[in-house]
């Protein structure tokens, strides 16, 4: 980790010398978890797209006052999720969500679920599993946007509680809370695929 | 404590964000407590889920795109927002003058014509397409804010520009 923490402050303090290779470099870096995140909070690819790129404009413009007191990622992270409240404010008159990314299927029309293998579960519970996904996949997009925000950040994104109380500016406790009624919803939601209640 | 106080703890029991008497406390509890220990295992097997789900890809235009808009700013003379803003009003300003042009002509026509050749009136001529601003070379972009003769540059925000521009369909997570 010492690793990757030194990597990054080398690259932001190329940056910001005007170094257009090193944030190039955190685009690169960084383009795969800023998009996935904002696409889970909007919905759709192009308003994904459009704001993740206006995330890294917003990035660029303002690294020379990025200060190295949260990480990188927290800082990227705060940009996009002040990007993606300012764009529900905006629209919040129409419904923002309706499911997760109704655009992102394969060629054969099937939702993306994401290609991670999981080595957990015997072959007969592969079925089941990708059912689960994608059950998930739209039961995250029916949380209310503040409890959606928490729970991609932490169990997707991996964020600490502390980061996503320096993301979203609010107490520890809030997040902690939050993630744990984000949780209970999705378990409520996705009742009928868990051991739980068979 | 009762059940329902527990369950705020089996979440971060998970996230082995709990101090060890509090592991104990939980842990002595769910061991009695055939219900919690349910809410628990499918919490857990939430939570497995949730990591296991992928990640997408954004196109290959995305990062053409971005580079062509951090170029644009790359000598950082006026803010983004200004920059973006004298564009969509400059657009905004063609487009409502266009129309009003088109308008006073119609109306010429319609009132000083005969009638046979209202008929004939022609069609309001198609839009051009907005280009992305992203898209346009650097000396464009910057004679657009350089030159504009409108002051106000707070009234119109990015928001509004990206309501005009067309988009292809994308598919995240395939590769063109
Ligand atoms: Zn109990």
């Amino acid at each position: 980790m010492i690793g990757v923490a030194s990597a990054e402050a080398s690259l932001i303090l190329r940056c910001k010398e005007n170094d257009e290779a090193a944030f190039n470099e955190i685009v690169e870096r960084h383009k795969v978890k800023l998009y996935t995140y904002i696409l889970r909070m909007v919905g759709n690819s192009q308003d994904a797209e459009d704001l993740a790129q206006e995330a890294f404009v917003r990035a660029y413009l303002s690294i020379k006052s990025f200060e190295g007191r949260a990480s990188l990622t927290t800082w990227l992270f705060r940009i996009a999720t002040n990007l993606c409240i300012d764009r529900a404010r905006r629209s919040s008159t129409r419904q923002v969500i309706q499911t997760t990314s109704l655009d992102d299927v394969d060629e054969n029309g099937t939702p993306y679920t994401g290609d991670l293998p999981d080595g957990r579960y015997e072959p007969q519970d592969r079925v089941l599993q990708d059912e689960l996904k994608t059950e998930l996949e739209a039961a995250i997009s029916r949380l209310p946007e503040k409890l959606r925000m928490v729970i991609l950040l932490h169990d997707l994104e991996g964020l600490q509680y502390d980061e996503i109380a320096e993301v979203l500016h609010c107490p520890l406790g809030t997040v902690k809370s939050r993630i744990f009624s984000a949780r209970q919803a999705l378990r409520e939601q996705l009742s009928n695929y868990l051991y739980g209640s068979v | 404590m009762r059940c329902k106080e527990y369950e705020p703890l089996l979440s971060e029991l998970i996230d082995e964000a709990l101090p060890p008497r509090q592991v104990w406390e939980v842990e002595r509890h769910l061991a009695v407590c055939n219900r919690c220990a349910l809410v628990y295992n499918d919490l857990k097997r939430t939570v497995a889920t949730l990591h296991s789900l992928g990640s997408s890809t954004p196109s290959p235009e995305f990062t053409e795109e971005l580079a062509h808009q951090l170029q644009a700013l790359g000598n950082r003379k006026a803010p983004l927002r200004e920059l973006v803003g004298s564009y969509v009003r400059r657009v905004v300003l063609t487009r409502t003058v266009a129309a009003a042009v088109f308008v006073s002509l119609l109306g010429m026509a319609v009132f000083s014509t005969p009638r046979w050749l209202n008929q004939a009136a022609p069609l309001a001529p198609q839009r051009p397409p907005v280009p992305k601003y992203a898209a346009m070379d650097r000396s464009e972009f910057m004679a657009l804010a350089v030159n504009d003769p409108l002051q106000d540059v707070s009234a119109i925000s990015l928001e509004s520009h990206t309501s005009t521009t067309n988009h292809s369909n994308r598919v995240p997570g395939v590769q063109h």
